[in-house]
């Protein structure tokens, strides 16, 4: 199967985002450091909206495929 | 309608004997663990994109510090499904249907002896992660501040 770009963003985002939450409460020590914990809050941000914004099209635009693929 | 199971999937409306696809209620009386997770997917796309903006108010008002906390809690939670499942599909294809897989068991044998070789350690795998993922909220709860 080949995947479609949107898919492979949503499946970054959907892994990335509680990667990156997980690497958050692993550097609390380092969180002292500014630049360290809002390079990582951005990422986080980022993906959260990539997340969202694929979500919103995945579920709430009924009955349509993100990849455009059963039209 | 054609009997054809697939054409009756490509319609545009995506309907078939077990109603409209978008209606994910009909997953509680068959498919608890597969509700949980489209209903916990279907909060989480809204709150996921005002916990986007949120960490980015943040970053130019720190103030808002506590909410984005609150906040983070309240995705982490909506995310436990989703990451179980993911790694649950994962291990599933890892294994090549070995793991979590509904295959005729004598196939399932053959195809094991043949192809798959030590893949049952995949089992725990989901469970493993969502432990991890667990025990990482409570560290949260308790000591991380954005």
């Amino acid at each position: 199967m080949k995947a479609s770009k949107v898919m492979v963003l949503e499946y970054i985002s959907m892994m990335g985002v509680p990667l990156l939450l997980i690497i958050s409460v692993i550097i609390i020590p380092f969180h002292g450091i500014n630049d360290i914990k809002y390079v990582l809050m951005g990422l986080i941000a980022i993906g959260a909206l990539i997340y969202g914004a694929i979500g919103i099209k995945d579920v709430y635009v009924k009955g349509e495929r993100i990849d455009g693929r059963g039209k | 309608m054609a009997a054809n199971g697939e054409e009756v999937l490509m319609n545009d409306k995506r309907k078939d004997m077990r109603g409209s696809q978008s209606r994910i209620a009909r997953l509680a009386s068959f498919y608890k663990e597969g509700f949980i997770h489209m209903l916990f997917y279907r909060i989480l796309v809204p709150v996921s994109i005002v916990y986007g903006v949120l960490v980015l108010a943040w970053m130019f008002y720190p103030a808002l510090g506590l909410a984005v906390k609150i906040l983070t809690a309240v995705v982490w939670v909506l995310f436990a499904p989703q990451l179980f499942e993911t790694v649950k599909g994962l291990a599933l294809a890892r294994s090549r249907g070995m793991v979590f897989g509904h295959l005729n068991k004598e196939f399932t044998s053959l195809y094991r002896a043949r192809y798959v070789k030590g893949s049952e350690y995949l089992k725990v795998a989901p469970y493993i992660v969502i432990a991890i993922w667990a025990i990482a909220f409570i560290v949260m709860l308790v000591w991380w501040w954005p």
